[in-house]
């Protein structure tokens, strides 16, 4: 009853246009007071306060001012001009730069929405300069972004092990394969709309001193993911230290090596993006307002014990498995999805003799996903505010990602191969 | 739908004091966190107090943030459903009825926030033993500037000031 | 649910995993809480951090938000910094004496009776154990400490006695140390063996060297708003229930860690009983810095309070 309330309330503040941030405080406030749950509103909201308290978070404005200095001229130019010289052979060439930088920066960072935000602010942009509609460039990155939480390292799939007694390390090996696999059919969507489109349609050869030339022009903005990951793996940095790092080195390299930006330009810039992220915070931190009451009230367990009065197979478990994490993404962010749902589906897949280490990875495959759906999606969020694109211009233009990504997500699902071989290898 | 340019000089002062204060803190974070990084690796040093004010200012910056938002009408929100179902009367006064229902939410954030803040302000930080409740006030002090752009953004809407570019989501 | 029922589920939040030793005796409790008072209580517990992390559950508690709580002592240091002071090194050696401690001490007595003032009352004290080091390199003694990284949790105590022992500290929330240690950012953390085997942490640091070097219980936590709240009965009902409770825990996990140890040794971890003398000697200026900070009578009052203890047990 209260699910459904929350729900009907949700929906109907978000699509008579009322902002997020305050249509989901709305969403947590208003069953309290009409049902008379006598939660005191302090103890609610110190949740708003709590949800954008994590330090890693530091990272997001970090890498959007990060990202933003290497998309000015001098950089975003060089990097663009190198990667079409790179790919220019291939359909799509473009987009699949998106997917392969952001399982580059996914590999290092463990946070999709720090990942889309740093590509972002790049190639979205350069995306459109190429001939890419602008919503689609960005869906491509607040999906591509994902990836991220799929590949190792990875934040949820970190929560995960600890709620559910699952090595960590057999998570990580668990998702690399599956990670490859989203990337992969991303870069085949890409190859689509690049030739369908016509705007990225291939079959160009650059000569080889020409890539040569654009390869060393490019070095300079190149090395900031090496230094990155290079920070990371040496232990030297964490990953929100890298992050400002990466600013440190985009500042000198833009100011001493391209030399088209001035420090004078830095405030400006600083408060952009700390606008920007502002926006994106105040929304996950409104996001755990509801995900408090939705756990006080223990509505995830209406849903849950809906699956287990359907299912009799591993296949139908599953399968509502996903059903339900897809439904949960559509309003959950990928840390209160997995707190809420893996407590429960834990004990319920020894039941059915799934592996716990590959349901964790299809609950991350899910929660990656509920990250670009809308109407609450972090990534998306991020790539709408870069592009400026509303989340559902961006949506509508997102058919063939989502294709991929289900697609994706069944063979991750039935092929328990895919996420085990390696955990068992090593 | 930038307000910004509407506001007397007052308003936007403040709006552009509350920039300040976010490069400031941008600024802040980003030695801190350099500096952090680059003690531990070359000296072997970490700042223990780091991760304290990193958390201080990220609070700050958040809710500083909602604020600026606001003056620049820069929330997210979509407005695609409600201008294809409604006429451009019925939008209007459905605009006005949403903006009071925010002010009244952004009240009881700033009543309630405020207790949670007096609530934690004998409660001390770890190693600089700074009270709690003063990183916690961000969020009331955040909602009442917020409050101040939403009443003035409001009294535009009400007096129909053209403002230009609807911006969606 | 409407008001009537709200009024008699009390919520109880923790950040255990399911099954783990702090939910299973959150279950005892549940249990008796109901039990003794009749039913007119029921207690609903929300494991793994769904309510908040340590510090925010009891915050939670002076809001409203939350009913009971369980938490290491240090974490209740913010609202009452004198308690800082159970976590100075090597207090005692044995649970025995552990349990005298916290149950006798008249100091800690005096300090949990101050605690209500706060809106948090303490009803009893769970068993979490030791705390011990896993790292990834052999630490045998001090003087393999220098020049190595150790993540500390944010507090004074901890901090000062890792760099007592020699440790370079990282200040680091505790979702960060797996992957810190993996990439080699620290070289180590101190925890319970409990939570070193919830979290898996000697996956990525194979050596577990048993120093036990503080003892580190968790005190059970009710709102003094509910508790103002109840008959003399149901105060009576539950104080009782905390104290079956507690019995349970310290049994639980005393009988758990040997068979915890003995499992991450046929994992391949390395176990490393050390010589405690030298560690003791090196955390001996510990004692004076707290002292400057908190006081030099206090500080004699909580050593010789140990001190009693140890010799009686
Ligand atoms: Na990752
Ligand atoms: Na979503």
């Amino acid at each position: 009853m209260i699910l459904l309330f929350v729900v009907a309330v949700f929906l109907f503040t978000v699509f008579i246009g009322v902002p997020l941030v305050w249509a989901i405080l709305i969403t947590a406030v208003l069953p309290i007071m009409v049902f008379d749950l006598g939660y005191p509103l302090q103890a609610l909201y110190l949740n708003f306060i709590g949800g954008v308290e994590p330090n890693h978070f530091i990272a997001i404005p970090l890498f959007i001012v990060a990202g933003e200095l290497m998309s000015r001229g001098g950089v975003g130019e060089r990097i663009i001009t190198f990667s079409r010289a790179l790919l220019s052979f291939l359909p799509g060439g473009l987009g699949m730069v998106v997917v392969g930088a952001s399982m580059l920066f996914g590999g290092i960072s463990g946070s999709a929405i720090a990942d889309s935000a740093a590509i972002g602010s790049v190639m979205i942009k350069n995306m459109a300069k190429q001939g890419y509609k602008p919503a689609f460039a960005a869906g491509l990155v607040a999906a591509a972004g994902t990836i991220g939480i799929i590949i190792p390292p990875s934040i949820p799939m970190l929560i995960y092990g600890f709620v559910g007694g699952v090595s960590v390390a057999d998570l990580f090996l668990a998702g690399t394969l599956p990670g490859l696999l989203f990337g992969l059919l991303f870069m085949g969507v890409c190859y689509r709309v690049g030739k369908a489109s016509g705007c990225d349609a291939g079959g160009v050869m650059t000569p080889a001193p020409d890539l040569w030339r654009a390869f060393v022009g490019t070095i300079p903005a190149l090395m900031m993911p090496v230094l990155i990951i290079g920070g990371i793996f040496s232990g030297f940095v964490t990953p929100t230290e890298a992050a400002a790092v990466a600013v440190i080195y985009g500042l000198l390299v833009t100011m001493l090596i391209y030399r088209d930006f001035h420090l004078r330009d830095l405030p400006r810039l600083m408060i952009d993006a700390f606008v920007t992220s502002a926006i994106v915070m105040v929304v996950i931190g409104a996001t755990s307002v509801l995900g408090w009451l939705i756990t006080l009230e223990q509505m995830p367990y209406v849903l849950v014990d809906a699956v287990q009065s359907l299912s009799s197979s591993p296949w139908v478990f599953l399968l509502l498995v996903n059903i339900v994490m897809l439904v949960l993404g559509l309003v959950l962010d990928p840390v209160p999805a997995i707190l809420l749902t893996a407590p429960l589906f834990l004990p319920m897949a020894q039941t059915f003799g799934v592996d716990p280490v590959h349901l964790g990875v299809i609950m991350t495959c899910n929660v990656a996903i509920g990250l670009f759906t809308p109407p609450v999606g972090a990534t998306l969020y991020v790539a709408s505010r870069i592009s400026g694109v509303g989340v559902l211009g961006i949506a509508r233009h997102m058919g063939l990602l989502y294709l991929a990504a289900i697609f994706a997500l069944i063979l991750v699902t039935y092929v328990p191969a895919l996420s085990m071989t390696l955990p068992r290898l090593f | 739908m930038d307000f910004r340019p509407f506001y007397p000089a007052g308003l936007r002062a403040l709006s552009s004091a509350i920039d300040g204060l976010l490069a400031l803190g941008g600024f802040s974070i980003l030695i801190l966190a350099f500096s952090n990084a680059t003690l531990r690796g070359l000296a072997g040093f970490d700042l223990a107090w780091s991760l304290e004010v990193t958390a201080f200012l990220l609070l700050w910056t958040t809710f500083l943030g909602c604020a600026a938002a606001i003056a620049r009408g820069a929330h997210m929100r979509v407005t695609e459903i409600s201008a294809t179902l409604l006429n451009a009367g019925a939008r209007n006064i459905l605009e006005h009825v949403i903006n009071l229902v925010i002010a009244l939410l952004i009240l009881s954030l700033i009543w309630h926030g405020w207790s949670i803040a007096a609530h934690q302000w004998a409660q001390k930080t770890t190693v600089l033993y700074w009270p709690v409740g003063l990183l916690y006030a961000a969020m009331p002090v955040g909602m009442a500037l917020s409050l101040i752009f939403h009443l003035f953004n409001m009294w535009l809407h009400f007096r129909g000031t053209d403002i230009a570019g609807d911006t969606q989501a | 649910a409407g008001a009537a029922d709200a009024q008699s589920i009390l919520k109880f939040s923790h950040t255990d995993n399911p099954g783990g030793s702090r939910d299973q005796a959150a279950k005892v409790f549940a249990e008796k809480v109901e039990e003794y008072t009749e039913g007119r209580y029921k207690v609903r517990i929300f494991p793994a951090c769904q309510l908040g992390n340590d510090p925010k559950a009891i915050e939670q508690l002076q809001l409203g938000g939350v009913d009971f709580t369980v938490s290491a002592t240090g974490s209740y240091a913010t609202h009452m910094p004198s308690l800082n002071l159970t976590a100075m090194p090597f207090l005692v050696d044995s649970y025995e004496q552990g349990w005298a401690f916290y149950d006798s001490s008249e100091w800690l007595q005096g300090e949990f009776a101050k605690m209500p003032e706060k809106g948090i009352r303490v009803l009893s004290t769970w068993e979490a154990g030791f705390r011990s080091f896993t790292t990834t390199f052999p630490l045998n003694s001090p003087a393999d400490a220098e020049g190595k990284k150790m993540r500390v949790f944010p507090n004074d105590m901890i901090r000062w006695t890792m760099e007592a022992i020699g440790f370079q500290t990282v200040v680091m929330p505790v979702t960060d140390v797996y992957l810190a240690i993996q990439q080699g950012t620290v070289h180590g953390q101190e925890n319970p063996v409990d939570t070193i085997v919830s979290l898996k942490f000697a996956e990525v640091a194979p050596n577990l060297t048993l120093t036990r070097h503080v003892y580190s219980p968790l005190p059970l936590t009710v709102a003094e708003s509910t508790w103002g709240k109840l008959s003399d009965t149901d105060k009576a009902a539950i104080q009782k229930a905390a104290a079956e409770s507690s019995a349970f825990s310290r049994k639980l996990v005393a009988d758990l860690v040997s068979a915890q140890i003995e499992q991450l040794e046929a994992d391949g971890t390395t176990i490393i009983t050390p010589d405690i003398g030298p560690f003791r000697d090196a955390v001996a200026s510990v004692y004076d810095k707290a002292r400057e900070v908190y006081g030099a009578e206090v500080v004699d009052r909580v050593l010789a309070d140990a001190a009693a203890i140890r010799a009686a047990h």
